[in-house]
């Protein structure tokens, strides 16, 4: 499985770009459910990352169901419904901001001040800590 | 047995004759992190690293190493668990690449043969080669070689990666994270290069003048610090903001920018009084942080 | 490895100092054959008896006099001047160097960087010095003693190592000077153009003031003339040599680099 250079200056935190690009790949097929992950020190050393970044992204990972973290064994591809139900989830989610964003654009409002009108509504989320 | 901190200095100074080089250091390492120190040429991380190594003594305050402060009996402790890496590399141009491996093996009982072995065949060092000869790159190689294979706790770079090329830097960047996940140490470097340290590093501090003027976890100031831009109808007023952790309210024209590092609703709340046109909310890069940080007083 | 890094910082100035001192000796050795012929000619009836004569003629012959045999001629050509003069150059300059001068090649950091105290960094580097400082004392005044039966005289072993000695103790002085100016200059000159400078000072005061004449005790003036050896100024000697390492200790400690 290949997994991108995270972008260090793009602002996104390193763990945040990682916990991304695993669920693509597990909405893509790319990770099927029960498949393993690469383990913590190789992949670090690999995307030259901290390895606690690593270990940080797969915590948030198991934390929030996608993979499971097993004793000794590795990380694995959550084969629990969540994964499913995080895809479906996404997909609806991406069909509601499909239909807003056309709606503004509708209105006339060009794609630039459409995206600061939606980072202005998310700084209320980006608290200070990061961690939820 | 570690400590929580590994390395912690207390309202450290630092006089050489007419020069204040610390001005009352505090910084707080702790252990097991990837440490980046940024700082401006001549602000003061080649000599934090000196008092930490007892290579120069402090003039007021505290530097304490493991715990102990790095002078006389306990220095020598501090520096047989450390290795270090000093800016220019320079090693014993008299003595070849075996020599001086051989010469570094005789003080370090923890060393680590194995690794040894590994890194000269990742490294390709040649050890009939004599320091006279080779290439900055080449010295910078063997001066990590020789660091890594020590088996210490810490690891003190000053600026690793000066000197190489993209390519070079990208290497010891990986050994150096290669190295930390296996063994259990930590890495405390000084660096320029922005992007490194956000690459690799948890925590950092940024050194301006001899003192502090941010730490922490690295995670944490991205996400506290934040750029929030007004555009106004007429020109910008002049504002004053009370929220604390505001660092540069800029006017210009019918644009106000604002720099925060507080990072809660209490800044974003009193900006939305001023009922600008469009209020724009955006994050900001180590190297935001760091121009703003180390900039001169205007 | 410190001993080990001390002999590479210093073995090719030991090996020329240890190669001219030699070479000197053993050239004074071959000297006397030729000026064998020649003293006894000089007629040193001429100027007035020893009783009377003060000053230049007195010293003059007095000079003559000692040279006549080998022992003297030795003792006058060898110890009193070549490996005397050349012996206190070459203790000066192998006490140059050490940790400051270092700072001023980079690799400074690296050594300080070692678990080792700064004051095992300066004992190795005296002890290694000191050691090949004995050396370059000693082999001299041997190879005169081996070489002496060539050209049909002979030169103890006994007077040999005597000598040796004298030389060694002396000399340990401007190793201990130079080696304490070194702490206190970073660059190599100064350290061995002021330590020659004090070398020199002493020479010329030691004549208005014979308490200074520490180079009669290198060249072991009273064992020569008398068979005895200068136990005052090797004690002298010690005590000197001790204060200034002791000096460059203290005041490498302090140091900031």
């Amino acid at each position: 499985m290949i997994l991108l250079k995270p972008n260090p200056s793009s602002g996104v935190p390193i763990y945040l770009q990682l916990m991304e690009q695993v669920k693509h790949a597990i909405e893509t097929g790319a990770l099927k459910p029960g498949e393993q992950l690469p383990s913590i020190r190789p992949l670090a050393e690999e995307l030259v990352i901290n390895p606690n970044t690593v270990a940080k992204a797969y915590r948030e990972l198991e934390h929030e169901g996608v993979i499971e973290l097993r004793q000794g064994a590795g990380a694995f591809v959550s084969d629990k419904a969540p994964t499913q139900q995080e895809a479906e989830r996404l997909k609806a989610a991406q069909a509601l901001v499909a239909q807003g964003i056309q709606r503004l654009r509708d209105r006339g409002i060009t794609d630039e001040e459409i995206r600061r009108l939606i980072e202005a509504e998310l700084a209320g989320v980006y608290r200070s800590g990061g961690s939820r | 047995m570690s400590d929580r901190h590994v390395i912690e200095t207390a309202g450290l100074w630092k006089r050489y004759d007419e020069v204040e080089a610390l001005r009352g250091l505090d910084l707080q390492v702790p252990s097991g992190s990837i440490f980046g120190f940024l700082g401006k040429n001549g602000a003061g991380k080649t000599t934090t690293i000196k008092v930490l190594l007892g290579m120069a003594r402090p003039t007021r305050g505290e530097a304490r190493v493991f715990g102990k402060a790095p002078s006389g009996n306990d220095g020598v402790d501090v520096r047989r668990r450390t290795a270090f890496v000093s800016d220019e590399k320079d090693l014993y141009d008299y003595m070849s690449v075996a020599e001086m491996i051989a010469f570094t093996r005789s003080f370090y009982p923890r060393w680590r043969a194995d690794l040894e072995q590994q890194y000269l065949r990742k490294f390709d060092l040649q050890p009939g080669r004599n320091i006279k000869e080779l290439s900055r790159g080449m010295r910078t190689k063997l001066a990590m070689l020789l660091a890594l294979c020590r088996g210490a706790e810490l690891l003190m770079l000053d600026e690793p990666t000066s000197g190489l090329d993209p390519a070079m830097a990208e290497e010891m960047l990986q050994a150096l994270v290669g190295h930390v996940a296996a063994q259990e140490s930590t890495v405390f470097f000084s660096s320029h290069q922005l992007a490194e340290v956000e690459q690799i590093a948890d925590h950092i501090a940024i050194i301006d003048r001899g003192q502090t003027v941010v730490s922490g976890a690295l995670d944490d100031l991205r996400g506290q610090y934040r750029r929030i831009q007004l555009v106004f109808e007429g020109n910008a007023p002049e504002i004053k903001v009370h929220a604390p952790g505001t660092h540069r309210v800029r006017r210009q024209g019918r644009v106000l920018t604002v720099l925060s590092s507080s990072g809660g609703d209490a800044v974003l709340e009193e900006l939305r009084g001023y009922r600008p046109a469009s209020f724009e909310v955006s994050p900001v890069s180590l190297k935001d942080i760091f121009l703003e940080s180390v900039k001169t007083e205007d | 490895m410190l001993w080990h890094k001390a002999w590479l910082e210093t073995r090719w100035r030991f090996i020329i100092a240890l190669l001219i001192l030699t070479v000197m000796a053993a050239s004074n050795v071959f000297d006397y054959l030729a000026t064998q012929r020649l003293l006894p000619l000089v007629d040193t009836t001429v100027v007035p008896p020893a009783a009377e004569a003060t000053g230049l003629g007195g010293m003059i012959r007095d000079a003559i006099e000692i040279q006549k045999d080998f022992r003297g001629f030795i003792w006058y050509q060898a110890f009193r001047q070549n490996l005397t003069q050349m012996g206190v150059f070459f203790a000066i300059l192998l006490g140059c160097g050490g940790l400051l001068h270092e700072s001023s090649k980079g690799s400074v950091l690296f050594t300080l960087s070692l678990p080792v105290t700064r004051k095992q960094l300066l004992g190795v580097r005296t002890g290694a010095g000191l050691t090949q400082l004995f050396a370059i004392s000693m082999v001299p005044p041997l190879a005169i003693s081996i070489l002496a039966p060539s050209i049909g005289q002979h030169f103890t072993m006994v007077d040999a190592l005597a000598h040796g000695i004298c030389i060694f103790f002396v000399a340990a002085v401007f190793f201990s000077l130079a080696s304490f100016l070194s702490t206190l200059f970073a660059d190599i000159w100064r350290p061995l153009l002021i330590a020659i400078g004090i070398a020199c000072a002493v020479a010329l005061a030691s004549v208005a003031v014979p308490q200074l004449a520490i180079f009669s005790v290198m060249n072991g003036e009273s064992y020569f003339r008398t068979g005895s050896l200068p136990w005052a100024g090797f004690l002298t000697s010690a005590v000197i040599a001790t204060a200034l390492l002791y000096s460059a200790a203290e005041t490498l400690e302090r140091r900031d680099f």
